[in-house]
């Protein structure tokens, strides 16, 4: 028999873990993006 | 004295141990040596694979007896009872020589890619669903989905914990299907896009400086280990062996994880793998569902990379093309070739390899992921 709540768990979990982490990840490789290249586009204005 | 009887000698030979199901077994290991060495399809596993099969198909080999007594066991089953059954050592030293060949510039340089990595592993909940459905327990399921990451370490280190004796039947049909994603995917990415939407041409990536390069590593492993523990041995090898690579000061760690470890280790695990598959495994109606399921999990997670793109353009303007949304079924780089290829059919002004590689990259991440999540749920 089906265990069916433990399928909608781990499916839920992981489908929604998979998006939620990666896109943390996402969110902090553009800030640290975004401030590396301000802070770059200083350096080289200071020169 | 000992016994010389011709009755004794010959029963000490293979001939008059020799079953049907072992005869199978060995015409599908030499099927996989010529795949290797005459298809040139993914020789460096299919070809031990191969051997590993016919090796524990031949009787009395002993190769696969693993024992306590002295001399009781055979070469591979101490590799295998050892690398992967007892410590399951083996797939995340694959994952070190992985991290030094990877490279993570497309990624960082378009970090939204990563979320392609995200939504083309739909194929393993879709796969995951099919297996229970077909009768398969919930710890065989998710052994059977994770086929759908197209990533053969991330497979092989998850059947070793939840469901062992499907071992060789999972990683041998992630390694099948991962050597034909040249013919599976094209059908579904053409039947998904339109002519218009390949021919999108997206601009070219921005360089990528080393201090970013060398950060990822670092603020990758400690953001998803923090959420999935359970995914250290996968995600923390492969971000290690980057980080040698990226670092530039150990090049000697790098050459070696890279080269000799990787190779080494690819032998015995890529002949465990074979040697598990003996007759009695491998010949039933459950193989012929798993074969079916992987192939299911490799067109759903192919579709869910591509219909992500297309939502993503409903609301962004700078369009994206949907090619690039299968590579994110890891396959690497074979997935990011075939979006190179087909975007390169529709406009020959298309470059979308970097970042098809981006994809590549995050599927390879998030197939590691959910293995965590489901040895963290289930074990």
């Amino acid at each position: 028999m089906i265990d069916w709540e433990s399928g909608w768990t781990i499916s839920v979990v992981g489908a929604s873990g998979v998006f939620i982490i990666l896109g943390i990840l996402m969110a902090l490789l553009k800030i640290f993006g975004i401030m590396l290249q301000r802070f770059l586009f200083k350096i080289k204005i200071g020169k | 004295m000992p016994d010389f009887s011709l009755q004794l000698i010959l029963s000490k030979t293979g001939f008059l141990n020799l079953t049907f199901g072992n005869i199978v077994m060995i015409v599908a290991g030499l099927l996989f040596i010529y795949l290797a060495i005459v298809e040139k399809m993914e020789p460096y596993e299919l070809l031990p694979i191969g051997c590993g099969i016919i090796l524990a198909n031949l009787p009395l080999t002993r190769m696969m007896t693993f024992s306590d007594e002295v001399q009781g066991s055979g070469l591979l089953g101490v590799f295998f009872h050892y690398g992967l059954y007892f410590c399951n050592i083996m797939p995340p030293l694959i994952f070190l020589g992985l991290g030094v060949m990877t490279d993570f510039s497309p990624l960082i340089a378009d970090p939204k890619t990563l979320l392609f990595g995200a939504a083309a592993q739909i194929g393993i909940f879709i796969s995951f669903w099919g297996a229970l459905l077909l009768g398969f327990t919930i710890p065989e399921a998710c052994s059977i989905g994770i086929i759908g990451g197209a990533d053969g370490p991330t497979t092989i280190f998850t059947t070793t914990i939840l469901a062992p004796h499907l071992l060789g039947i999972t990683a041998v049909t992630a390694y099948s299907y991962m050597a034909v994603v040249a013919l599976i995917q094209p059908p579904i990415m053409r039947l998904l896009t339109t002519e218009e939407e390949r021919k999108i041409v997206m601009k070219q990536l921005r360089p990528v400086s080393k201090l970013e390069k060398l950060i990822f590593p670092l603020m990758g492993m400690i953001v998803i280990l923090l959420f999935v523990p359970f995914s250290a041995p996968l995600i923390g090898m492969f971000m290690l062996g980057n980080l040698f690579k990226e670092s530039g000061v150990v090049k000697r760690l790098a050459d070696s994880a890279e080269n000799e470890l990787m190779n080494i280790v690819t032998i015995f695990l890529m002949l465990c793998i074979g040697a598990s598959m003996s007759a009695e495994v491998f010949l039933r109606l459950k193989t012929l569902y798993i074969l079916a399921l992987g192939i299911v999990a490799f067109g759903a997670g192919t579709a869910g990379g591509i219909l992500l793109a297309k939502l993503m353009n409903l609301f962004s303007k700078e369009k994206v093309n949907p090619l690039i949304g299968s590579a994110g079924v890891s396959a690497v780089p074979m997935a990011a070739r075939v979006s190179q290829k087909l975007g390169q059919e529709a406009n020959k002004q298309n470059f979308l390899l970097m970042h098809a590689l981006g994809a590549n990259v995050a599927g390879v991440i998030g197939s590691a992921i959910i293995a965590g999540i489901f040895l963290s749920i289930l074990t």
